[in-house]
């Protein structure tokens, strides 16, 4: 056993050492396949053009130009639109079933109907897509508006349900009683206590399904086709179709810079996000 | 069954010695210049309000946290740079600490086991030690620790920190969670387990009652400092701070200048007997069970007539709140005091006490 | 229960509905005798014997799970030491650290994979197998951190205390407590980490290379090529088949935690 105590005791000695040993490898490997690809990132929007480690480049903000162009601004509005309607209808969808299963079920069942409703959602997002596609080729209604937005909804409807639940679970329900007791009406009850206190739920929720839903790509490419396009759809046929990396990559770090200052204002306001 | 030769491991008169032990939190001093003496065999309470630094002691016992300054010696060792598993110690914690993954018998075996004890052995002295606590090992050895009741973990617990045979059993206030009743008979068995194996107890606790019934000495800790050491009897009846009179048992405090083995207090002179400077001001802090009433106060050195201003039944005492003038003092009078049923609130009575042992006396210390 | 609560859970089944129909329609169809939607002419099995014999998807599952199991190990390792490593270790800085580490699960996954695409064509490496691994592993270990975190920030101290007091030094405490303890977490995270690498699509279509697929791309491809189809349908229902037993074992290990 000495030798075990020996490094014990130095392991007590150089904790920096054995900090750096610790945490260095996930670190390096982000900072190597995940930082450096951004920073290249970074560099491609502004013009940069380099092979195998042989720099040829001029700095340019053209492709910044390019890419606040009022076409790509009016993709990015319609992105924006289309999330917040994701947004609202997940809410909407969501809500009721998450308070339906927080307050209202019976202990037995609670858990039965949160895995329920996850069920179909450990299934991959592109395949419950594609599920959709059926229905929607069945009834005609493939390439519309109206199927994206159905599509969106659908995919994204659990991220909205697990916070909105895990904020109602945790609701004391003995506020409510106490509400009833001072001549609350259910309805009113529900408006002046409830809901204000779900709003941590709802702010949860609406960042995991807002902030990614900006730059979905499969639900607009599978179930709009060409006619519905959003900044997802547009980077993908920046990179993938016309090889345009610079413009794409201009537009992806706007995209970015974007979801970064959201996010950042969400958490100055509520606190820490929890997944 | 154990015998008690088995767990003495060593001849030291003092088992335990923190000399000189500070320790900081932050800007946090939770350990102020602290010396404590415990002796073997001894059931040792440190007794103190929540935050007192008594667990910050315990811990630092038990190697679990380093002292900033000072020296723990254990057995006569110096230990305070070594780790908890190079100390000859058990502990048992306050939320037990049992491993869940565990079953009993793993749990109790898990500290014989790393000492690579024969099997055989290792059955005998885990059985002892179920024994010990009464807890018979064919319903409760391969028990998971979820399927125990609190009282149950409780004594699982105690058997691990125990069946290694350590020279100190630290306590870190074991019987908090348990119900009223069960906490009283737990106190008893903590005290017939000390009796029966020998082994020094060090026991950490906030509440009182636990600490006078168990121990043989307390010392009372506040705000990381030690107010006194002694016997149950020694710091209930002769309290030596302010503090202990008051959070030990109840008393009724009076405020004055003290003169002439005198202290003139706003309702009039107590007499007192103290060795402290005349002309000081002091507090005398009387308890309220010292205090005589009606015909038993007659010989009384100390003598008021008062006012019954409220009377709570308790079953066994009343309270019985007189008032002195402005002053309110609360008397303990036993439910078969002669004249208990005559008392009726608003009434006049006599209350007196003898000066002396009765009631301490103690400086007024700026706040 | 009145009148409110009853079409409060009558909209709820209303969503659940909503939320199976679509899978069960492609679960039914791909035993559909024929080609045409909307008709189920008869109960047949030829569209899974059809998915056997092609060599093509085989040949990608087992890209996918080549890929998904590497990346699950790897990641796992790397991902849990960084956790250990910052809930015990005592350094200054952990804020910023952790930053670091979850950053990638908040960047949109399409922006990701973009610039994996960059890094590999400026440092010149070839696109295929590689390429996708390690942009799966860079994104799992922060997911592994995260779960990994989470689970042992609510672990019990004293239990580790107690096994010191024992006369377990360290080592001999993480491997007989913390460790076991901590496995259902572990486990939890193993099953995250495997489910987004066999899963990935937008990550693995822009950084592969010819000749290398995996199912969710050849789901993609023949989507949008042929749209809906009977094979498809059977292919994902296998697919559907596998992600589903995982969830519900991990489903199985949280619900014994509690």
């Amino acid at each position: 056993m000495s030798w075990m105590e020996s490094l014990i005791d130095f392991v007590r000695k150089y904790k920096l050492l054995v900090a750096l040993l610790v945490l260095g490898p996930p670190l390096i490997y982000l900072a190597v396949y995940f930082f450096a690809p951004f920073i290249i990132t970074i560099l491609y929007s502004f013009g940069f053009i380099g092979r195998r480690g042989v720099i040829t480049w001029e700095l340019t903000i053209k492709y910044y130009q390019q890419a606040l162009r009022w076409v790509y601004l009016k993709v990015f509005y319609n992105s924006v639109i289309l999330a917040a309607i994701t947004t609202v209808g997940s809410i909407l969808m969501a809500y009721p079933v998450a308070y339906f299963i927080a307050v209202k079920a019976p202990k037995k069942w609670k858990n039965l109907l949160v895995v329920s409703v996850m069920v179909p959602y450990w299934v991959d997002f592109l395949l419950r897509t594609y599920a959709l596609m059926n229905i929607f080729t069945m009834m005609k209604m493939m390439f519309t508006y109206e199927a994206v937005v159905i599509g969106m909804i659908y995919d994204y409807l659990p991220f909205m349900v697990l916070p909105l639940y895990a904020n109602l679970e945790k609701l004391d329900k003995s506020l409510l009683e106490a509400s009833y007791t001072l001549g609350a009406s259910p309805f009113k009850t529900f408006l002046k206590v409830t809901l204000p206190l779900s709003k941590p739920g709802i702010a949860s929720g609406t960042i995991l399904v807002f902030v990614p839903a900006i730059g979905e790509f499969v639900v607009p490419s599978m179930l709009g086709g060409v006619s519905v396009t959003t900044i997802g759809t547009l980077t993908w046929d920046l990179f993938l179709k016309f090889h345009n990396w610079w413009r794409g990559a201009a537009l992806s770090i706007l995209y970015i810079a974007v979801v970064l200052i959201t996010l950042i204002i969400y958490m100055r306001k509520v606190g820490e996000l929890e997944i | 069954m154990m015998e008690k030769a088995e767990y003495i491991t060593s001849e030291v008169e003092d088992m335990v010695v923190l000399r000189n032990i500070v320790k900081r939190f932050g800007k946090v001093v939770a350990s102020d210049h602290v010396n404590i003496e415990i002796k073997r065999n001894e059931f040792f309470s440190l007794l103190g309000p929540s935050g007192s630094g008594k667990t910050t002691l315990l811990r630092i016992i038990a190697g679990l946290e380093k002292p900033d300054e000072g020296v723990v010696i254990l057995e006569g060792k110096d230990v305070t740079n070594l780790p908890p598993y190079k100390r000859n110690i058990g502990m048992v914690f306050q939320h037990l600490a049992l491993f869940p993954h565990m079953t009993v018998f793993e749990n109790i075996a898990y500290g014989l086991r790393l000492r690579k004890f024969p099997e055989d052995e290792i059955k005998k002295r885990v059985y002892d030690a179920l024994e010990l606590v009464k807890m018979p090992h064919e319903m409760f050895a391969e028990r998971k620790p979820s399927q125990l009741s609190g009282g149950q973990q409780q004594r699982v617990a105690i058997a691990r920190a125990l069946v290694t045979q350590p020279a100190v059993l630290l306590l870190d206030e074991p019987l908090g969670a348990l119900d009223l009743k069960i906490r009283q008979h737990m106190m008893l068995e903590l005290k017939r387990i000390q009796r029966t194996v020998g082994t020094t107890f060090v026991y950490v606790t906030h509440d009182q009652g636990e600490a006078l019934v168990m121990s043989d000495r307390i010392a009372v800790i506040h705000e990381g400092r030690v107010e006194q050491v002694g016997t149950p009897y020694e710091v209930y009846e002769k309290p030596r701070t302010k503090f202990v009179a008051n959070f030990i048992g109840e008393a009724n405090f009076f405020e004055g200048v003290l003169r002439n083995g005198a202290v003139e207090t706003s309702f009039g002179v107590v007499k007192v007997v103290s060795d402290i400077q005349s002309g000081k001001k002091v507090v005398v802090s009387l308890r309220p069970e010292r205090i005589r009433v009606g015909k038993t106060a007659e010989g009384a050195d100390n003598k008021f007539e008062g006012k019954i201003r409220e009377i709570v039944y308790k079953g066994d005492v009343l309270i019985v709140m007189v008032a002195l003038d402005d002053t309110e003092v609360k008397v303990n009078v036993p439910a078969t005091h002669p004249e208990a049923r005559k008392l009726r609130e608003g009434e006049a009575i006599r209350i007196g006490w003898d000066s002396g042992d009765e009631a301490g006396v103690f400086e007024l210390e700026a706040e | 229960m009145s009148l409110r609560d009853k079409l409060m859970g009558l909209y709820s089944a209303f969503v659940y509905a909503f939320l199976y129909v679509p899978i069960i329609i492609v679960i039914i169809f791909s035993f559909n005798e024929s080609r045409t939607l909307g008709q189920f002419t008869g109960f047949s099995l030829k569209w899974y014997q059809v998915l056997l014999g092609d060599k093509v998807v085989w040949v990608a599952f087992y890209n996918s799970l080549n890929v998904a199991v590497i990346t699950t190990l790897v990641s796992l390792f790397l991902g849990t030491l960084a956790a250990y490593g910052m809930v015990r270790l005592d350094i200054g800085g952990k804020g910023a650290i952790d930053s670091l580490l979850y950053v990638p699960i908040i960047i949109p996954e399409i922006a990701e994979a973009l610039s994996l695409l960059l890094f590999y064509k400026f440092s010149g490496y070839d696109l295929g197998w590689l390429t996708v691994l390690l942009g799966h592993i860079a994104f799992d270990i922060s997911f592994v951190y995260v779960v990994v975190r989470a689970r042992l920030a609510g672990f019990d101290r004293s239990l580790e205390e107690a096994s010191l007091t024992l006369g377990a030094n360290e080592v001999q405490t993480f491997l007989k407590i913390t460790l076991p303890l901590s496995m259902p977490g572990i486990i939890a995270a193993a099953l995250i980490a495997f489910t987004l690498s066999f899963d990935d699509f937008i990550k693995t279509a822009f950084t592969t290379g010819p000749g290398f697929q995996t199912l969710p791309l050849i789901i993609w491809s023949q989507s949008a090529r042929g749209g809906v189809g009977p094979e498809l349908n059977a292919l994902t229902t296998v697919i559907m088949a596998i992600s589903m037993t995982i969830a519900y074992i991990y489903a199985k290990l949280t619900m014994e935690k509690q």
